[in-house]
């Protein structure tokens, strides 16, 4: 954690982490420096929450479709490697999570839309009408993920005056 | 659940992947685990599984988890069943939200499996704690109720019996009460000795209830041992001769077959009956009726039925 982190980011890293944690086994640090841009890469799963209320704006997790599929397996336990299906649910959910942890720390009213997940090679996912409030990059194992905090301009207050 | 049996743990997530995490760890814990997917889905379960407890995530699409809890709490068959919301690890206006609607505890999300255990554990050790408490209330109840010699019912009976028939039949529902007493009481106690007189009192009891048990064209009909040696019947729209006719009936119940007391020595018992007709909200001036007939009975040699209107 770095001091020059916002509070938000902060936050991020520590839902973050208590997801990994609690949820699967695998390896996850932050990262800092430039990281991924605009694409994870190639087979990228994005999954996607909008918050809606006195502040208005959407949680991102990015992650490649590999790393998707791992984390999904190490969270059924199953026997079988995971479907798409629920590595979409799996990946949605984690997003759900992300998304209801950081609205607690924004102006209330507000609740969480449904997540939705985009499955896909080589596209770039704009949310019109946003500015970046947040982006965090971790690494599970070598793969990258990234989880970004947008918010609708002209909506109340921002994360920093809710903490 | 009953002795032996697992406890049922109905989990509702709109997440596939977090009922199957939940599933994982409560099954490994030895619960029995059904899924819903909303809150009418849940609301659903809670009526056909009837599970001991429900896991209930706040944010879902349909029905969200607090409107769920608001509905089970006014859900009279719903309303016991301990809930644990799940919600975000973080922030507190769900977690007070939640609580205040009634759930008995939360769990923050993503949640440790072994915390999920354990505060399931709890929470079903809670309700089992509480409904043991709501029975032991109930038996108390029976029994601060509950003739100990007899076993019929007592005065305090009757009250409740009688403030139940108000709320469903109204105050001005018709009814008649006797008071039956047994003639010569105090002389079998006197003369035989307590312990037959309270043989005297528990055979009046059983002949009396048998007689009420038979069928007949009258509705509810309530026993209780008043004290002492008398017992009353109310009975629910029961007035006038058909009472009186109750009342005789009652009358040769106990006086048709004199009790056995030793070989080749047998007691002969009568009761002498006093009729009051009136309505139930009336009680007392169904009791000052009833009581004015049984003197009159006693003063006309015992053994007979008489009426008094209480109206």
């Amino acid at each position: 954690m770095s001091s020059t982190d916002s509070h938000i980011e902060r936050h991020i890293e520590e839902i973050g982490g208590a997801i990994w944690s609690t949820l699967c086994d695998l390896p996850f640090e932050r990262t800092y420096g430039p990281g991924p841009t605009g694409d994870v890469g190639a087979s990228t799963v994005t999954s996607l929450v909008h918050i809606e209320g006195t502040w208005q704006g959407a949680v991102l997790v990015q992650l490649p479709l590999s790393l998707a599929t791992t984390l999904t397996g190490a969270m059924l336990q199953g026997e079988e490697a995971p479907d798409a299906e629920e590595v979409r649910d799996a990946i949605g959910e984690l997003a759900n999570m992300m998304a209801g942890n950081l609205k607690a720390l924004l102006p209330q009213p507000s609740r969480i839309s449904l997540p939705a997940v985009v499955f896909g090679r080589d596209y770039h996912l704009s949310l019109v009408g946003t500015t970046p409030v947040a982006r965090v990059t971790f690494r599970s194992g070598d793969e990258p993920v990234v989880v970004s905090l947008l918010q609708h301009p002209g909506t109340a207050g921002g994360p920093e005056a809710a903490a | 659940m009953t002795a032996g049996t697992a406890a049922t743990v109905l989990v509702v997530d709109d997440s596939r992947t977090t009922r199957r995490i939940l599933r994982r760890a409560l099954v490994g814990a030895g619960y029995l685990v059904v899924e819903a997917g909303d809150g009418v889905e849940g609301l659903a379960a809670c009526r056909s599984e009837r599970p001991d407890l429900v896991l209930l995530d706040i944010d879902m699409p349909v029905m969200d988890g607090l409107a769920t809890l608001e509905a089970m709490k006014a859900d009279d068959e719903l309303r016991s069943l301990p809930v644990l919301f799940l919600t975000a690890r973080t922030g507190g206006t769900d977690v007070a939200a939640g609580l205040v609607l009634g759930a008995q505890d939360y769990l923050r999300k993503p949640c440790d499996p072994a915390e999920l255990t354990a505060r399931v554990a709890t929470a079903l050790r809670l309700k089992a704690q509480e409904d043991a408490l709501r029975e032991q209330a109930r038996a108390l109840t029976d029994l601060s109720s509950t003739d100990p010699l007899t076993g019929l019912g007592n005065r305090r009976r009757l009250e409740h019996q009688t403030q139940r028939l108000i709320l469903r039949a109204g105050a001005q529902a018709a009814a008649g009460l006797l008071i039956v007493d047994v003639d010569h009481f105090k002389r079998v106690n006197d003369t035989e000795g307590h312990p037959l007189g309270d043989r005297v009192l528990r055979v009046v009891a059983d002949r009396l209830q048998v007689a009420l048990d038979e069928p007949g064209p009258d509705g509810d009909r309530s026993l209780v041992r008043w004290g002492g040696e008398e017992f009353v019947v109310l009975a629910m729209g029961l007035t006038g001769a058909a009472l009186v006719a109750l009342g005789e009936r009652l009358r040769l119940a106990v006086g048709r077959t004199p009790l056995t007391v030793d070989v080749g020595k047998r007691l002969d018992i009568t009761v002498s009956v006093g009729c009051g007709s009136g309505t139930v909200g009336g009680m007392e001036a169904l009791l000052s009726a009833a009581d004015q007939a049984l003197y009159e009975a006693k003063a006309g040699g015992r053994n007979r039925v008489v009426a008094r209107d209480g109206t």
